[in-house]
C-alpha cells in the first residue's frame, strides 16, 4: 500500500479546503445544531457551549469520519451518522476536558481561563455532566437508522471506552494522590492506553468502522493502530510540556509541578543516584502548593541529565513507527484515497503538531 | 531443495561452524533516530554520585524492551476487557448472544404474544359486558336473552360479509337473526327384537332439573285402538357423546300399527314429549 501521508495542515489552523478543514466544519455545524437546543437554559447553556466554541484540533471526530468512509466505500462526506458520531465524540471530549480540568486544578484551557475558574466547580462539573449525556443524542441519532445490530455494536465499544476512559484517569489520580512512586514502565503504558488512546484515538476509529461497515467488520481491527498513535502522542505531549514551548494553553513544566507520573519521570526515578532520589520523593510528596519553583526546575534538569527526556523522545519515536507498522497492517488492501493519506500523517502530525 | 556434494578435496572440520548469538530476536519498532533535545545550558552542577550514562545500545534496546512491554499491555488489557465483560454478561440475558435471526423470530414471538393477550382481555371484556346485559339468570330449559358474541371471524380480503355474524362491537346489533337454537333433547331410538319397527322422530324437552337416565320412564307404549297389547319394556341410557337412547324391546307377534307413550321423569309433572313408534307387518 503506497500511502502519501498528509503534512500540509500541521500549522495552527488546517488550511481552508483540506480535508480536516472540511470534517472539522461539518463536526462543528453538528455540534452548533445540538448545543443550540442548550442556549437558553440558565447557567447551564453559555457553559456548555464554551469549550466547544473555543476550537480545539477536531482531530478525533475527523478520525471517525475518515474511517467510516474508508470502510463504507463509496460513502460521502455528508453521511450523517458518522458526521453525528463525530459530534457525539467531540461533544464527549469536552465534557471529559471539564473534569479533567478541575480534577487537576488547572488554571487555563485554550488560552483562556478554565469553565471552572470562571464559573465555580460546582456549575462547571454541571455542565460536564450535562455534555456528557448530551453526547448520547447524535450517537443515538446515528444508529437509529442504521438497526438493532450496529446499535449494539456503537454502544459496547462505547461502553468499553467509557470504562477504560475512567480506568486510566483513575490511575493517574491515584498515583499522585497516594503518591505512587514504585510505578513501571508497564503501569505508564497501561495508564496512557485507557486514559488517552482509547477515548481519543482507539474509540472514533471503531465508531467510524461499525459506521462505515454497517457492523461487518470488527472494530478491533484499528485497535492497535490506535493503541500505538495514543502512546506517542501521550509520550510527545508529555514531552512538550517539559520544553519551553509546551503548547497553546499550557504553562511550561506544570507536570512537574502537579507530580504527573510520566514515562520521563519514573525513568528518571531508575536512572538517578539514591540522594537525588530521596530529594525527588520529598518533591513528589509534596503538595502541589508546596512545591518550590526551583525543585521544579531541579526536576526538569535531572530528567535533561540522565536522559529521561532523550529517552521518551526516542520512546515517542518508537510508538509511531510501532503505529505505521499497525497503520499498514489495519488498512491493508483499502484503495489509495484522501482519508487513507489523512490517517497515515497522523504520526507525522503528533510529532510535527503546532 | 538439493544437499551439496561433497568435493572431498576440503579437509573435514572438526566442529560445525556456528553463527555469532544475535544481539536480539525481535523486532525493533523504533521508527527514527532523533535529535537530542537542545536545552539551555544548566546552572545545575552534575551529582558526585552520578551512575554512569547510558550507552546508545542500551538506550536503543531499553526503547525496543518498551515496545515490546507496550505489546503485551495492550493484550493484557484487551484480555481483561474480554473477561471482565464476559462475567457481566453471565446470568444475565444479552442480546449479543442471540444471532439477528433469533433475535427477530423472538421479537415477533413477543408481538404475536402481546395480540393475543391483548385478545384474551378483550374476550374478557367482551364477557363482562355480555354479564352485564342479563337481567337475571335465564329459566333453565329456556334460551337466556343474551346478547350475540361478536364474530372473530376476519372481515378483510376474502371473507365475506354475509359471513358475519354480529358486528365487531360488542354494542352493535346483529345484522343477521342468530340460528334457531336447538333446546330439547335428542332421541335416538334402537329396538332389541327381530320385530320391524321404526321410530318416529321426537324431541324431548330439557328437564328443569339434571335427571340421571335411570329417572326417565315412559309410559306404556299404547295402540290408539288398543288393538295389541302395550309395549312396556323401554329402557333408557345415554351414548357417550350424551345423547338420549331408547331401547325398545318388541314382544314377538305383537300387533302392527302406531304406538305411544309419555316420557316422563318423577322430579317434574309436565312430561318431556312422546315417544312414537310403528309396528311393521
Amino acid at each position: 500500500m503506497e500511502i502519501r501521508p498528509q503534512s500540509t495542515w500541521a500549522a495552527a489552523e488546517p488550511p481552508a479546503g483540506s480535508l480536516i478543514a472540511r470534517y472539522a466544519t461539518s463536526t462543528r455545524a453538528e455540534l452548533s445544531r445540538y448545543l443550540s437546543t442548550e442556549g437558553d437554559a440558565p447557567f447551564l447553556g453559555t457553559l456548555m457551549a464554551d469549550y466547544p466554541s473555543r476550537g480545539g484540533k477536531m482531530m478525533r471526530p475527523a478520525i471517525c469520519i475518515a474511517n467510516a468512509r474508508i470502510f463504507g466505500e463509496g460513502l460521502g462526506e455528508d453521511y450523517e451518522p458518522a458526521i453525528r458520531c463525530a459530534a457525539a465524540i467531540e461533544l464527549l471530549h469536552n465534557a471529559l476536558l471539564i473534569h479533567d480540568d478541575v480534577q487537576d486544578g488547572s488554571e487555563e484551557r485554550r488560552g483562556r481561563p478554565t469553565l471552572h475558574a470562571l464559573h465555580g466547580i460546582p456549575l462547571a462539573i454541571n455542565a460536564g455532566d450535562a455534555l456528557m449525556f448530551t453526547a448520547f443524542q447524535p450517537l443515538l441519532d446515528a444508529v437509529r437508522p442504521l438497526g438493532s445490530e450496529i446499535a449494539r455494536q456503537v454502544l459496547d465499544v462505547t461502553m468499553t471506552m467509557a470504562r477504560h476512559t475512567a480506568e486510566g484517569q483513575a490511575l493517574e489520580l491515584g498515583w499522585r494522590d497516594s503518591n505512587a512512586t514504585d510505578l513501571t514502565e508497564a503501569d505508564y503504558l497501561r495508564m496512557a492506553l485507557k486514559k488517552t488512546a482509547w477515548m481519543g484515538m482507539i474509540w472514533p476509529a471503531q465508531l467510524g468502522v461499525i459506521i462505515g461497515s454497517d457492523g461487518i467488520v470488527d472494530p478491533e481491527r484499528v485497535l492497535r493502530f490506535g493503541y500505538f498513535l495514543g502512546l506517542a502522542f501521550q509520550i510527545e505531549d508529555d514531552l512538550r510540556n517539559l520544553s519551553d514551548d509546551p503548547g497553546y494553553g499550557k504553562e511550561n513544566n506544570g507536570d512537574l509541578l502537579e507530580g504527573k507520573r510520566t514515562l520521563m519521570l519514573i525513568h528518571v526515578r531508575n536512572a538517578c543516584s539514591q540522594t537525588e532520589r530521596a530529594k525527588l520523593d520529598h518533591f513528589l510528596s509534596q503538595r502541589r502548593e508546596e512545591r518550590a519553583a526551583d525543585d521544579v526546575l531541579w526536576l526538569a534538569h535531572l530528567m535533561e541529565t540522565h536522559g529521561s527526556v532523550k529517552y521518551g523522545r526516542q520512546v515517542a519515536q518508537a510508538m509511531g513507527g510501532a503505529a505505521t507498522y499497525e497503520f499498514e497492517r489495519a488498512y491493508a488492501g483499502k484503495p489509495p484515497c484522501e482519508d487513507l493519506e489523512f490517517l497515515s500523517g497522523l504520526v507525522r502530525w503528533v510529532f510535527e503538531r503546532p | 531443495m538439493t544437499t551439496p556434494k561433497s568435493t572431498g578435496s576440503r579437509p573435514k572440520a572438526a566442529g560445525h561452524a556456528k553463527r555469532p548469538v544475535p544481539g536480539r530476536s525481535d523486532p525493533i519498532r523504533t521508527a527514527a533516530r532523533i535529535e537530542e533535545a537542545h536545552r539551555p545550558p544548566s546552572q545545575y552542577a552534575e551529582p558526585a554520585d552520578q551512575p554512569p550514562p547510558l550507552d546508545e545500545m542500551a538506550i536503543d534496546q531499553a526503547v525496543a524492551n518498551v515496545v515490546k512491554n507496550a505489546d503485551d499491555v495492550l493484550n493484557q488489557t484487551v484480555a481483561q476487557a474480554r473477561i471482565a465483560a464476559q462475567q457481566l454478561r453471565e446470568g444475565n440475558y444479552n442480546m449479543r448472544d442471540v444471532p439477528v435471526d433469533v433475535q427477530i423470530m423472538g421479537l415477533r414471538m413477543i408481538r404475536l404474544a402481546r395480540e393475543l393477550s391483548e385478545t384474551t382481555l378483550n374476550v374478557c371484556e367482551q364477557l363482562l359486558r355480555q354479564f352485564t346485559k342479563v337481567g337475571r339468570p335465564p329459566v333453565p330449559g329456556q334460551p337466556g336473552k343474551v346478547p350475540p358474541f361478536p364474530s372473530t371471524k376476519p372481515t378483510g380480503y376474502g371473507y365475506s360479509p354475509a359471513s358475519q355474524a354480529a358486528p365487531p362491537s360488542s354494542y352493535g346489533t346483529p345484522q343477521t337473526a342468530p340460528p334457531p337454537e336447538r333446546t330439547g333433547l335428542e332421541l335416538t331410538v334402537e329396538f332389541d327384537s327381530q320385530a320391524k319397527a321404526i321410530a318416529h322422530p321426537a324431541h324431548l324437552a330439557k328437564p328443569r332439573l339434571p335427571v340421571t337416565p335411570d329417572e326417565i320412564s315412559v309410559t306404556p307404549l299404547r295402540h290408539p285402538t288398543d288393538k295389541g297389547d302395550a309395549i312396556v319394556d323401554v329402557a333408557f341410557t345415554v351414548d357417550i357423546g350424551g345423547s338420549l337412547i331408547a331401547r325398545i324391546a318388541i314382544p314377538p307377534g305383537q300387533h302392527p300399527g302406531v304406538y305411544s307413550g309419555m316420557v316422563v321423569t318423577h322430579k317434574q309433572d309436565v312430561p318431556l314429549g312422546i315417544l312414537v313408534i310403528e309396528v311393521i307387518k
